[in-house]
């Protein structure tokens, strides 16, 4: 939801830069080179309330995404954990390999 | 000796598979566990990754639309310009202006980008690369018993049966499930603590894209319209034909902003609810389909390590 004053605003200012686009087509100099440069104060002043919005939002998403960025962290936590269990197991299991090969070497020698 | 007897006895006298589910919910309760990473769930998050996955760049491509399509309206105002000097502003101005939405646009790709971390890290959890990496070394342990005992049996002239293949496959599916259990609990506390933030960003993002389109919007991308019809229609129409395919292009560019507005809106909702989905699945209490699908993955391990058992069997035949 954006400001409903900033949207008046603008929206006055949208309804003057077109008066001003239409006069200015129609305009003989200098009245034409004045309206250009009404013109140019009222695009200015749009892009500055447009451009102000658009950075809130987008600071807005920043910021959640920084909230979610420590629910990953932790998620790669958790994944690391988990591998450490899968090589563990495979630790074991080398063990376990060793050992059999140190038994089968054995009982070929008794 | 007698231990060794004891396995062949268990391996002629018991049904392998019985053995196996027996070990394995041994497994899943000594492990504590409450659930597995089932089928199901799986599915679920790999269709929720791929969504987020793609729908991350949507927010930034609206923006860098906006960024092109303020750029030109300065251009068209340059070449109606009252003097070179205000052209010179107006191209100025255009590029000074496209590159601040554009810093915007790549702002909000960075923050969005979060999402596709998101869906790496779901993808993560619940991939099956944790069992596989096991599998390996287990097949080779199951290899090395055999050969240790088939040595013996030659130099010894006894006749015991190879029971490392048996072991191999009890160790993967006990491995295995306790595995499972502990991917399903890591994506579970995911799931939930992220859940409060997908709605948060999703929202936030909602909000970005408002701005542009709909009801109590600023109305960007209709205003930036609205300007070029009206240059067109005072000044732009003594221009040559290219102007009026040029303007026709950027009406039609125009239309698929609006279009990829509404889409991406939809979108952030549609990712919202398709996590609250998926919490649901990862988080709700076992109905009777849920049970028969953990005991359908119960015994998808079993069959794993039955058919890993055969392998190996194959291997030392």
């Amino acid at each position: 939801m954006v400001n409903d004053e900033i949207k008046t605003v603008l929206d006055e200012i949208r309804g003057l830069k077109k008066d001003v686009q239409i006069k200015k087509a129609n305009a003989k100099h200098p009245a034409k080179k004045e309206l250009e440069d009404i013109f140019i104060i009222l695009d200015d002043l749009e892009d500055d309330l447009i451009f102000s919005e658009l950075e809130k939002k987008v600071e807005n998403i920043e910021k959640s995404s920084r909230k979610l960025k420590s629910v990953i962290k932790k998620g790669k936590e958790k994944s690391d954990e988990i591998d450490g269990i899968a090589r563990k197991i495979d630790k074991v299991t080398d063990i376990l390999d060793k050992i059999a090969n140190i038994a089968g070497k054995a009982a070929s020698i008794v | 000796m007698i231990k060794v007897v004891t396995v062949n006895e268990l391996k002629n006298g018991f049904r392998f598979k019985s053995l196996l589910i027996i070990l394995l919910l041994l497994t899943v309760c000594l492990s504590g566990c409450v659930g597995l990473l089932i089928e199901s769930q799986v599915m679920e998050i790999k269709k929720f990754s791929a969504a987020s996955n793609s729908y991350s760049d949507y927010p930034g491509t609206v923006i860098k639309a906006h960024a092109d399509l303020s750029f030109h309206n300065q251009l068209t105002n340059a070449s109606s310009s009252v003097n070179g000097e205000n052209a010179f502003g107006f191209i100025e101005k255009g590029m000074e202006k496209y590159k601040k939405i554009t810093e915007l646009g790549e702002r909000a790709d960075a923050a969005c980008r979060i999402l596709r971390s998101y869906s790496g890290i779901l993808d993560k959890l619940s991939s099956d690369t944790y069992t596989t990496k096991t599998q390996a070394s287990l097949e080779k342990l199951g290899l090395q018993l055999d050969h240790s005992i088939k040595e013996y049996n030659e130099i010894t002239k006894s006749s015991l049966t190879s029971f490392g293949s048996l072991i191999a496959a009890t160790l993967r599916g006990i491995s295995s499930v306790y595995i499972k259990s502990k991917q399903h609990k890591a994506i579970k506390m995911v799931v939930t603590e992220a859940d409060p933030m997908i709605e948060e960003i999703t929202n936030s993002i909602t909000e970005l894209l408002e701005t542009y389109v709909g009801e109590n919007s600023l109305e960007i991308i209709q205003a930036e319209r609205d300007d070029l019809q009206t240059w067109y229609e005072t000044v732009g129409y003594k221009q040559p034909l290219s102007t009026a395919l040029w303007v026709a292009d950027e009406l039609e560019a125009i239309e698929s902003i609006l279009i990829l507005v509404e889409k991406s809106k939809k979108a952030a909702i549609d990712l919202q609810k398709a996590h609250k989905v998926l919490i649901t699945k990862i988080e709700k209490k076992m109905d009777l389909k849920d049970t028969i699908e953990v005991i359908e993955t119960l015994v998808e391990e079993v069959e794993a390590a039955k058919e890993f058992k055969e392998k190996l069997d194959k291997r030392n035949s």
